[in-house]
C-alpha cells in the first residue's frame, strides 16, 4: 500500500492511468489521506462537479491486514451538498481488496468530454479503464449482477447508481459486502455525484493471488490484534447489544428520552417507535429466516449488521440501520418496518444516502407532497428520484434544496446536510458537533471516545457548562484519527471503557508499520486532519456563521421536554479555538 | 382489586411479550421506594446484576444518574436499558463521563419531595438486553394490562404452541372460559410462570 493510482478521466485521447508514490502523504490512510489530498490538490473555490475537483478513495492504514474491524474505506472530495470538504466512509469488502492490491488511494481526476460511463478493473496485472454504454443508468443491484457475470464472484465493487449518474447531491457511493451485494454506502455529502461527474460507474477490484498485507513485526501485531478482539468481545456494546440488535437498538431509548426527531423535527417522541425498534426488527428477521447478527466485511467481530427478509422469506435488503429506520420511519411518521426496509433497498439500488432521503421526504411531507405516515407515498417519492423525473431531480438534491424549491422554512440541515437521528434540543452536546463539524451535520463526527481515556486536550470536568464544548472538540479529534485507521468507528465503545483496548489498537499500528506512536501522536494525527479540513472550508468561504444549527432549534421547544437548543453562538465558536 | 390471571408458558413464548415490554407494563411498587429499592426488593435483582445489566435508567424520559436517591412516584414511567452504542447512547449511561452533553434532560432528584405511603402504580418499559434477560422476573411478579392486550398475547402464545396453562383466580380454566374477561374494558393482573 505504497502507491497512489491516479486516473485522469479528462485526458486527451481518453482516460490516462498513472501511479505515483505516496510521498508527502506517507503515514496517512482513510480520512487522513482523502482530506490531505483534497485539501492540498483541489482548489477550494472550484465547482464540486468540475474537472478541478478530485474524487479520492482510500482504505484505512490497517485495511488488507489480518487485523479485526479494518474494513472501512473512505471517499473524499469537495461536496456538492455542503460546498465544503467531505469524507464519507463505509464497510464492505473494497477496503481490504484495494489495500491488498497495493494502493493507498485511487484518485479520479479531470472530467470526461461526454457522458459515456466507464468501468475500471484492477487486478494483479494492472488497471483497465473501459467505456461501456450498457451500464448507463443501471441500478446498483443490476450493475453488480452484470459485473459478477463478467468478472466472477471473487471481486469487490465500488459503484454509483442512477442518482450518482444524474449528479444528485444526495447520491451515495456503494461498496459491496461479503455476499457481493451493494449494501454498504459512503452515504453523506453527495459523494456519488462527484464519482458520477468523473464518468466512472463502477470500480471492480480483484485481489486474486495478492497476499495479505504483512506487519513489520508479525508476532507483536498478532498479539495486539488478539487483545483488541478480546476487548471488543468482552464489552457490553460491541460484544452484546450490537450483535443482538444492530444500531437500531437505539430507537427505543432515544425515543424514550424525547430525542427522536419525529414529523420533520416537530416532536421528540414517536408513538410507533416500538413497532420499528431494533428489538422488533431482530425478532422479525429471525422469524422470517433472515439474520440479525451478520458482519459487513471479513474480519468484523462485532457483526452489527443483518439480513432482512420480506414476508415471503426472500431477501429484501440488509438490516436497515438506526439512522435509516429513523429517517424513513419516525421522521416521516411511518411505523411499517417492511416499508422502511423497502425504502432502504431502493436507496441502495438507486445509490442514495438514506439519511438525506428520509429527511428530504419529511420536508416534502411538510410541503404537502405526501401525508405524514403514508408509506406508499414515501416509496413513490424515492422512485421519482430513481427515474429522474423533474420532481425526483429536486428531491434527489436533498432536504435543503427541496425546502427551497417548495418554500418550506423548516429545513433541518447544517452546511446544507441533513441532521441525523438525534434531536440536539434534547441532547445539546450532539448539537455542538452537528453545528461545528467541517462535514456538516454528522452524528459520526464526534463519537464516544471519552477524554478521560484519551486525555485529549487535558482533563475536562464534564459537569462544568463549558464541558460540552471541550468534549465535542475532543471527540471530533479522536474520531478523525480513528477514521484514518480503516477501523470501524464502533470500536470506540470498547475504547471508551477499556484503556487496554485502546492501547491494543495503537500497538497494532506500531507493530504493523514499525512506528513508536503514542496516544498523544494518535491524537495529534486527528487534530492535523481536522485542521486541514477546517482550512479547506475557510478557503471555500465558510465562516463561523456556517457553524450554526437552523434557527428553529433555538426558538421552537421540542415536546415532550419542551426545551430548545441553548448553547450560545460564542460557545460554538470556541470549539475550534485551539 | 384486579382480577387475577396466571399463565404457564414455555421459554420461547417470552418473545410474545416483547412488544408489550417495550411499550410498557404497569405494576405496583411500595410507596417511597427508590428505583434501586424496587429493583432489589421488588424484582429480586442483586446489586451486581443491576450494575452489570442495567446501564441506563430513565424516569419520565429523564436520564437518572443515581437510582438509589430517585424515588418512584404514582404514575412514573421507568425505562431500563443495557449499554447503548453511539455518542447519545453513551451519554445516557448512569453517571456517564459524557453526562454533560445531555444535561438539559438529566433527572433532578427532588430532595424536598414527600414520600408516598402504601402502594403506588408505575409503568415500566424494558428495552434490548434488559428485556431479554429480565423479562421473566418482571412477568413472574405480576403486571397489570388491559384485557384486549392480553387477548393478543394469548392468541400469539396459542398459535406458537407456547401456552401451557391458564388459571383465573387460582382456578385452572380454558382460554374460552376467560375469553369473556378479555373483551371487557377492564384491567387484569397477569402473572407468568416460565417452564423449562
Amino acid at each position: 500500500m505504497s502507491k497512489i493510482l491516479r486516473i485522469n478521466m479528462g485526458a486527451e485521447g481518453g482516460p490516462q492511468v498513472s501511479e505515483t508514490p505516496l510521498g508527502e502523504y506517507e503515514g496517512l490512510g482513510g480520512r487522513g489521506l482523502t482530506s490531505a489530498i483534497v485539501s492540498k490538490e483541489v482548489p477550494a473555490d472550484c465547482h464540486p462537479l468540475s474537472g478541478e475537483n478530485k474524487f479520492v478513495i482510500a482504505p484505512g492504514l490497517l485495511s488488507g491486514t489480518y487485523g479485526a474491524m479494518t474494513g472501512r474505506i473512505s471517499v473524499g472530495c469537495k461536496s456538492p451538498l455542503t460546498g465544503g470538504i467531505k469524507e464519507a466512509n463505509a464497510g464492505g469488502q473494497p477496503a481490504q481488496v484495494l489495500a491488498r492490491l497495493g494502493y493507498a488511494a485511487i484518485v479520479l481526476e479531470g472530467k470526461p468530454k461526454d457522458d459515456t460511463p466507464y468501468k475500471v478493473y484492477i487486478n494483479k496485472d494492472g488497471v483497465k479503464v473501459v467505456p461501456d454504454n450498457t451500464l448507463k443508468m443501471l441500478p446498483n443491484y443490476d450493475l453488480i449482477e452484470k459485473m459478477k457475470g463478467e468478472y466472477g464472484e471473487k471481486i469487490a465493487c465500488i459503484s454509483i447508481g442512477p442518482a450518482g449518474e444524474m449528479k444528485m447531491a444526495a447520491a451515495s457511493v456503494a461498496c459491496t459486502d461479503m455476499e457481493l451485494r451493494p449494501t454498504r454506502h459512503c452515504g453523506r455529502g453527495g459523494v456519488g455525484a462527484v464519482m458520477g461527474s468523473k464518468g466512472v460507474k463502477v470500480i471492480v477490484l480483484d485481489d486474486t493471488d495478492m497476499p495479505v498485507r504483512q506487519a513489520k513485526d508479525p508476532e507483536r501485531f498478532k498479539e495486539a490484534n488478539k487483545k483488541f478482539v478480546q476487548g471488543l468481545q468482552q464489552h457490553a456494546v460491541t460484544g452484546q447489544a450490537l450483535p443482538a440488535y444492530g444500531t437500531n437498538v437505539l430507537t427505543n431509548i432515544i425515543n424514550e428520552v424525547g430525542g427522536y426527531p419525529t414529523y420533520n423535527f416537530k416532536q421528540g417522541q414517536f408513538e410507533g417507535a416500538s413497532k420499528i425498534s431494533g428489538e422488533t426488527e431482530a425478532e422479525l428477521e429471525k422469524q422470517r429466516g433472515g439474520n440479525p447478527t451478520h458482519g459487513c466485511h471479513r474480519g468484523c467481530v462485532i457483526k452489527c449488521s443483518g439480513i432482512y427478509h420480506d414476508k415471503d422469506g426472500n431477501y429484501l435488503t440488509k438490516q436497515p440501520e438506526y439512522e435509516t429506520v429513523w429517517a424513513h420511519g419516525g421522521n416521516c411518521g411511518i411505523d411499517d418496518m417492511d416499508a422502511i426496509a423497502k425504502m432502504d433497498f431502493l436507496d441502495d439500488n438507486y445509490g442514495l444516502d438514506t439519511i438525506e432521503m428520509g429527511a428530504t421526504i419529511a420536508v416534502a411531507m411538510d410541503a404537502g407532497l405526501a401525508r405524514f405516515g403514508d408509506a406508499e407515498a414515501a416509496i413513490r417519492l424515492i422512485e421519482e428520484v430513481g427515474k429522474g423525473t423533474h420532481l425526483g431531480r429536486i428531491l434527489g438534491n436533498g432536504a435543503a434544496f427541496t425546502a427551497r424549491a417548495f418554500g418550506i422554512e423548516r429545513a433541518p440541515v447544517v452546511k446544507g446536510q441533513a441532521l441525523p437521528a438525534y434531536d440536539p434540543r434534547a441532547v445539546h452536546g450532539i448539537g455542538v458537533t452537528y453545528a461545528t463539524s467541517p462535514m456538516g451535520a454528522d452524528h459520526t463526527a464526534g463519537y464516544a471516545v471519552a477524554q478521560n481515556v484519551l486525555k485529549v486536550g487535558g482533563d475536562v470536568d464534564p459537569l462544568k457548562p463549558e464541558g460540552q464544548i471541550e468534549l465535542s472538540r475532543n471527540l471530533q479529534i479522536a474520531t478523525a484519527a480513528i477514521d484514518s485507521t480503516g477501523m470501524c468507528l464502533f470500536i470506540a465503545f470498547a475504547l471508551l471503557d477499556q484503556p487496554e483496548t485502546f492501547q491494543a489498537m495503537i500497538d497494532m499500528l506500531n507493530a504493523f508499520y514499525g512506528w513508536n506512536m503514542t496516544v498523544d501522536d494518535f491524537i495529534e494525527m486527528g487534530r492535523k486532519i481536522l485542521k486541514m479540513e477546517r482550512d479547506f472550508n475557510a478557503r471555500a468561504g465558510f465562516t463561523s456563521k456556517d457553524d450554526r444549527l437552523p434557527r428553529f432549534f433555538k426558538t421552537e421547544p421540542l415536546p415532550p421536554h419542551n426545551i430548545t437548543f441553548q448553547v450560545k453562538d460564542e460557545e460554538l465558536d470556541q470549539v475550534f479555538n485551539w | 382489586m384486579h382480577r387475577r390471571i396466571a399463565i404457564k408458558i414455555s421459554r420461547s413464548g417470552l418473545a410474545s411479550f416483547y412488544p408489550l415490554l417495550q411499550e410498557g407494563i404497569r405494576l405496583s411498587v411500595r410507596g417511597g421506594s427508590s428505583v434501586l429499592d424496587f429493583l432489589v426488593s421488588g424484582i429480586g435483582l442483586d446489586h451486581e446484576e443491576i450494575e452489570d445489566k442495567i446501564r441506563s435508567v430513565l424516569i419520565n424520559g429523564h436520564p437518572v444518574d443515581d437510582p438509589g436517591s430517585t424515588i418512584l412516584k404514582e404514575g412514573d414511567r421507568l425505562a431500563l436499558s443495557a449499554s447503548m452504542p453511539g455518542l447519545v447512547g453513551s451519554t445516557l449511561i448512569k453517571g456517564s463521563p459524557l453526562a454533560q452533553l445531555r444535561s438539559a434532560i438529566t433527572y433532578t432528584v427532588d430532595k424536598e419531595g414527600t414520600k408516598e405511603e402504601g402502594e403506588v402504580f408505575i409503568e415500566v418499559r424494558l428495552f434490548n438486553l434488559v428485556m431479554k434477560d429480565l423479562a421473566e422476573g418482571f412477568l413472574q411478579r405480576g403486571v397489570v394490562l388491559s384485557g384486549e392486550r392480553l387477548r393478543g398475547i394469548l392468541m400469539a402464545l396459542i398459535s406458537s404452541q407456547n401456552l401451557k396453562g391458564i388459571s383465573l383466580q387460582e382456578r385452572d380454566v380454558t382460554f374460552q372460559e376467560i375469553s369473556q374477561y378479555l373483551d371487557r374494558d377492564e384491567e387484569l393482573l397477569l402473572k407468568v410462570q416460565v417452564l423449562g
